[in-house]
């Protein structure tokens, strides 16, 4: 593990935007969140609700947590979004299947880190804490 | 006995019978009619003359008494009567042979006789009397007598018809007979075999030169066609040799090809390799200058060669064309800003514009499109020397305005040297010049044309050019696409960098090695080397890497050879991933390479984009298949989506128990009704969907109905949602339909269990 702050430190004050289509998958991603005790977790239902979200509340997000796919906007369709308003927004994204395509799209298109879905606490809290933790050393 | 003979000989056949049959009938019918005739005339004429008589008898009794002239007329005329009596007693007797003709006779005459003596008068008024009575009772009898021979006569007559008609219908049953004997003669002896040449024919024209071809020893026409069918059949042979011939010929100009292509790929990885690796170094400005046009002649070089290998698969008529939506400006402006180094070299003005009537986006192959423009500008670049080139694209009239597509037209137009008339005609063929003293000032392998037509031509385009010598050319062509939608955007955003790999370099030649180092050392990837690949081999046994970069042609054991004894080896090592680097471009040398188990390749000489393309892709597998690996927990545990695949369970202990020991039975236990509600919403709103039509709405809701089965390991819930998202997308609605009926099952006995599982948290918390 690199030195620098905790995961309790990090997620404290930490402030997620979640990006998913179905409400089952909602409320298992909000769980997982409050058992990482972040306290911040703002949901949106599809790329443009987020988007929406984003630009009206930049100051407040610190992290992007989007389902790869979804209707009428896709995760990466949102993740090109995002990169090209705020290149260093940390994103990361959840999918059913980490195949080499999605694997590559996703790493092309700037993501942070993905996590593949049924996910543990531990394995999300692993990801967030790299993620942020690599931004901070920047 | 020739067919024609045959045909003939039958149709007389068929003309006799009918001949006979119509003779026997008419005969008949003649006979019946006869018979017919006689039947009633001959006994009735007999029977009226025989009363005519008794009653004329009678008469003349009467007016015995006044014998006058008129009685004696009278007499006269009963005289003749009883002559035609006696003739007509006489015909009726032939013909009923059962009366005593004698006997008869014998009554006519007494009758007769009588009559002449009653005539005569005298004796006695009794013997008179006794007289006329004795006639008129031998009348009576012979006009019994002749009633009997007409009844006799009519029986006769009935059997005689009888066996007429007898007759009639056995000519008729033989002209049949013998008409259906012919037929069948006809169909055995021609329809048959005609049948089965058609059969052999049909064989052979499907190639199958083994057909034993029959009724070749007969004189007639089926004869004649079986000859002719095995000339045919040699024929086949023939042909089919001439085109193994010719494959073979096309077989080696191919392997010719790939071999010159690797001899001349090779020296240039250095070349190109190097002087790229130099141009990264310190360097004075002059020798810089030096890097510079060394590694432009090794690219110009290598686009001959590519030139070369495009026209060869022309010529095999292997080129595929792409089908992609793409931005023709950005395709024009790329092409222009690739020659605009060249122009402004020359000191001419190049310039390209595109008509705002022309659609943004467009459907085709944007890298043809930018191969015939690079081609044509690179042309007119070549052979200006004063003024500039000009590309213009617009858009020309359809045919049918109302249809999606746009009819271009692009043109490139220069001031250069011109075209002759004469020249202009063979202009687009292969390897031919303008002038060939042209390509001795100016270069180029005359095959850049060529090419261009026959890729415009694979679009289905057309192109052709105008010019006056000294004053320029244009060069144009016509492409009618279907209009796009904005593409994908490509990945330009952050580019992204394959994460440090371990790699090892097979590579037996010296520069090479050097090369691959330059390129991979930077990318902070940690390299080894193997000189052939057997080293190859050995290295990968000892040591773990993450990726082979894999020459192809080494000494000791080639690439492929070694791929395979690499894919021997137990895992990991066997199944590390492996990139060819190969010289040979074409088709067949990468379908090698992947078939001996590669995973990957590129091209030699190797450009920089292409091996981090590589590097990449082989990344993103390395990294799915770690992520993999994590999801199971051990390293080679199933992932929890191949654990529901096999599970037996309604609830799958596994995940379910590893999701308690992750989150706590708490809290899992909280979220059963959160899933009970989606899933059964899930279900409502999929069966809504489904009844409207709505495709995408289902299988979407089928999606969500699987991702969240998944979370709560409800094994079968998430395979019959698995399969009907897959049913869906396939557009297999017979098997959605199937499995959407027992969908809603699956999805309450996984409540059910997931509710007996928590029964006492869900009773604790109400």
């Amino acid at each position: 593990m690199q030195p620098g702050p905790t995961m309790d430190q990090l997620f404290s004050n930490l402030s997620v935007l979640l990006v998913e289509d179905d409400a089952f998958a909602v409320k298992i991603a909000q769980t997982v969140l409050r058992q990482l005790k972040i306290p911040y977790v703002s949901t949106a239902r599809d790329g443009a609700e987020a988007l929406d979200i984003l630009n009206a509340n930049m100051q407040k997000f610190e992290l992007v947590i989007s389902d790869w796919n979804m209707p009428e906007m896709t995760g990466l369709q949102l993740l090109k979004a995002v990169r090209h308003k705020w290149p260093s927004m940390p994103f990361i994204m959840l999918t059913g299947k980490a195949s080499p395509e999605f694997v590559v799209q996703a790493r092309e298109n700037g993501v942070d880190a993905y996590v593949v879905k049924p996910f543990s606490p531990a394995q999300l809290g692993q990801k967030i804490l790299a993620v942020l933790q690599h931004k901070q050393a920047k | 006995m020739s067919i024609r003979f045959k045909l003939v000989a039958a149709l007389l056949i068929a003309l006799l019978a009918a001949a006979v049959a119509g003779t026997v009938a008419t005969w008949a019918t003649d006979t019946l009619g006869r018979l017919t005739v006689q039947m009633y005339d001959g006994p009735l004429q007999t029977i009226n003359f025989a009363r005519l008589a008794q009653t004329q008898f009678a008469i003349i009794e009467r007016r015995k008494h006044e014998l006058t002239a008129d009685a004696q007329a009278t007499i006269l005329e009963t005289a003749s009567l009883l002559e035609d009596l006696d003739k007509n007693l006489q015909v009726v007797l032939d013909r009923a042979k059962s009366v005593e003709i004698a006997e008869i006779e014998e009554m006519v005459a007494r009758v007769r006789r009588d009559i002449s003596a009653w005539l005569a008068g005298g004796g006695m008024a009794s013997t008179q009397a006794e007289l006329g009575d004795r006639v008129r009772q031998d009348l009576e009898i012979l006009t019994q007598i002749a009633a009997d021979a007409g009844y006799v006569f009519r029986e006769d007559a009935v059997d005689t018809i009888d066996a007429t008609r007898n007759r009639v219908l056995l000519a008729l049953a033989a002209a049949a007979l013998a008409l259906a004997g012919v037929g069948v003669l006809l169909v055995r002896n021609i329809v048959l075999p005609l049948d089965v040449l058609n059969r052999k024919m049909r064989k052979i024209a499907r190639g199958d030169t083994e057909v034993n071809i029959l009724y070749a020893e007969r004189r007639d026409e089926l004869g004649d066609t079986a000859r002719a069918m095995a000339v045919f059949k040699q024929a086949m042979l023939d042909i089919r040799d001439a085109r193994d011939r010719a494959e073979l010929a096309t077989k080696v100009k191919s392997e010719f090809l790939a071999m010159m292509s690797h001899e001349i790929r090779t020296p240039m990885n250095g070349i190109i390799g190097l002087s790229r690796l130099m141009l990264g170094t310190e360097l004075s400005h002059e020798q810089r200058d030096n890097a510079r046009l060394i590694l432009d002649s090794g690219l110009s070089l290598l686009q001959i060669l590519n030139d070369i290998l495009d026209y060869s698969k022309l010529e095999a008529g292997r080129l595929e064309v792409e089908s992609i939506d793409f931005d023709l400006r950005q395709a024009v402006a790329d092409a222009v800003a690739l020659m605009k180094a060249k122009s402004d070299e020359k000191g001419i003005a190049l310039a390209g514009e595109v008509d705002p009537e022309v659609p943004q986006y467009l459907r085709g192959d944007p890298g043809r499109v930018r191969q015939v423009l690079l081609n044509l500008i690179g042309n007119a670049v070549k052979f200006t020397e004063r003024g500039g080139v000009r590309v213009h694209v617009r858009k020309l009239p359809l045919d049918n305005p109302d249809e999606p597509y746009a009819r271009l037209r692009v043109g490139v137009r220069d001031t250069g040297i011109g075209i002759s008339a004469a020249a202009k005609a063979k202009l687009f063929g292969s390897f031919v010049q303008a002038d060939s003293s042209i390509s001795r000032r100016f270069g180029g392998t005359g095959l850049g044309l060529a090419i261009s037509r026959r890729l415009v031509e694979a679009m289905g385009g057309d192109i052709g050019v105008e010019s006056e010598i000294g004053k320029g050319s244009e060069f144009h062509f016509e492409l009618t696409l279907p209009i796009g939608i904005e593409p994908r955007a490509a990945a330009h955003a952050p580019a992204a960098a394959a994460r440090p790999l371990r790699i090892l370099v097979a590579e037996d030649n010296l520069v090479n090695q050097k090369v691959a180092l330059g390129l991979l050392k930077p990318g902070g990837h940690t390299v080894e080397i193997a000189e052939n690949g057997a080293e190859a081999v050995e290295a990968v046994r000892g040591g773990a890497f993450d990726l082979v970069l894999m020459d192809m042609n080494m000494p000791v054991m080639d690439g492929i050879e070694a791929t395979r004894a690499i894919r021997a080896l137990d895992p990991p090592n066997g199944v590390v991933w492996i990139v060819a680097a190969t010289a040979g471009a074409m088709q067949s040398d990468i379908e090698n390479c992947l078939a001996a188990g590669m995973n990957d390749y590129v091209a030699k000489p190797i450009s920089p984009d292409a091996l981090s393309a590589a590097l990449l892709r082989a990344t993103g597998v390395l990294e799915a298949q770690a992520q993999a690996a994590e999801n199971g927990g051990a390293p080679a545990g199933p992932s929890v989506q191949e654990r529901l695949d096999t599970s037996m369970a309604v609830l799958d202990e596994s995940v379910i128990g590893d999701l308690e020991a992750q989150m706590g039975a708490e809290i899992v236990a909280s979220l059963v009704g959160d899933y009970a509600q989606s899933a059964r919403e899930l279900m409502a709103q999929l069966a809504t969907a489904r009844a409207a039509g709505a495709d995408q709405d289902w299988i979407r809701a089928a999606h969500s109905l699987k991702s969240s089965a998944a979370s709560m390991g409800l094994a079968q819930t998430f395979r019959a949602a698995r399969d009907l998202e897959f049913a869906g997308e396939f557009g297999d609605f017979v098997t959605a339909g199937h499995i959407c009926d027992k969908l809603g099952l699956h999805i309450e006995a996984g409540i059910a269990a997931l509710e007996q599982r928590y029964a006492n948290q869900l009773a604790a918390a109400s």
